[in-house]
């Protein structure tokens, strides 16, 4: 393929997902610090509709499913949904890793801009779902102190 | 508020929680701590509650090192304990659960308040029994000191009559 070809690949590559690359891109604090967190946390319970967004070849895939949990370890996001899982690559640095591969085309980068972008389209798309779930998370860590705390200092009245 | 700010003040939160909860137990026991990691093995001999469970426990043994207290159960299981104080460790992992040292702390905190009163009872128990025994040492060494006394009279008696028929 040449690098016109290439670069002509790209362009529809990014038009088909432009609204939501503008987007991440401009909320670039946003997606490094939910990464972060979702990192942090490690495992997060959904049981929930997520849309799954994958990239391929020439076209973007779009399915429904049912996901049961999203695990993030290593830099790597998997979401298993009932039959099946999806991997992702996923660090802090995503929306960085993806402006340069948009910048420096070259065969190897469109693939990995291919999965760069398929992540933080999935990520964008369910923000609503990932959001809720992840202060759920927080809310139901601080109900649990709470609950530790005043069990403890219950102990300590008596 | 932002997701990551939320994110940061909960593990703020919690920290501070476990904290205040830590200051207040050592303030309400410090001195019971103190006094039993002098007394060394406190035999207990009954069954404590151990989260929950019933355990017969055949002693206790508290020790204070400097960044933490120690405690262990002697039972069917032996069980180890350490209360760290929260301004050495870190009380939250990144996923807003407490780290290992902050459960072994929390933990250490039920086990003491569920059981205070039989502990407290045993280390009593335990003080009343060397008292006892110490009581029990001092007369038996009155009674030596007694009965050296009365062999040094009857010595110098002997010592006399020997004068008298030599």
């Amino acid at each position: 393929m040449k690098v016109e070809e290439l670069l002509e690949e790209i362009k529809i590559f990014r038009k088909k997902i432009e609204g939501k690359y503008r987007n991440i891109v401009v909320a670039r604090n946003y997606y490094e610090a939910l990464i972060t967190i979702l990192a942090s946390i490690g495992e997060l319970e959904v049981n929930k509709h997520m849309t799954i967004i994958r990239v391929l070849e020439d076209e973007v895939e779009t399915t429904k499913c049912y996901v049961d949990q999203i695990e993030i370890k290593q830099n790597t996001m998997i979401i298993f949904c009932r039959n099946r899982a999806y991997k992702y690559p996923l660090d802090p640095g995503l929306v960085d890793q993806l402006e340069k591969c948009l910048e420096h085309v070259g065969p190897w980068t469109l693939v990995s801009c291919r999965t760069i972008l398929a992540t933080l389209a999935t990520l964008a798309i369910n923000l609503p779902v990932i959001e809720g779930e992840i202060k759920r998370v927080i809310r139901e860590r601080l109900e649990l102190v709470d609950k530790l705390v005043k069990t403890i200092e219950g102990m300590m009245k008596k | 508020m932002s997701l990551y700010q939320l994110y940061e003040d909960t593990k703020k939160v919690i920290e501070e929680k476990i904290t205040r909860l830590y200051n207040e137990f050592i303030k309400e026991n410090k001195d019971i701590l103190e006094t039993l990691t002098k007394l060394g093995e406190i035999p207990i001999g009954k069954h404590l509650e151990i989260l929950g469970e019933k355990e017969h426990i055949e002693k206790i043994e508290v020790r204070e090192y400097p960044d933490y207290y120690w405690m262990k159960l002697y039972g069917n299981d032996h069980l180890e304990l350490r209360l760290f104080d929260p301004r050495h460790i870190n009380l939250v992992d990144s996923d807003l659960t407490p780290t290992n040292r902050a459960k072994s702390t929390i933990k250490f905190m039920i086990i003491f308040l569920s059981n205070r009163e039989t502990i407290v009872e045993s280390a009593t128990r335990l003080i009343q029994d060397r008292l006892v025994a110490i009581n029990k040492l001092e007369r038996l060494l009155k009674a030596r000191q007694g009965v050296k006394e009365k062999k040094s009279r009857v010595e110098a008696l002997l010592e006399e009559i020997g004068d008298i028929t030599s």
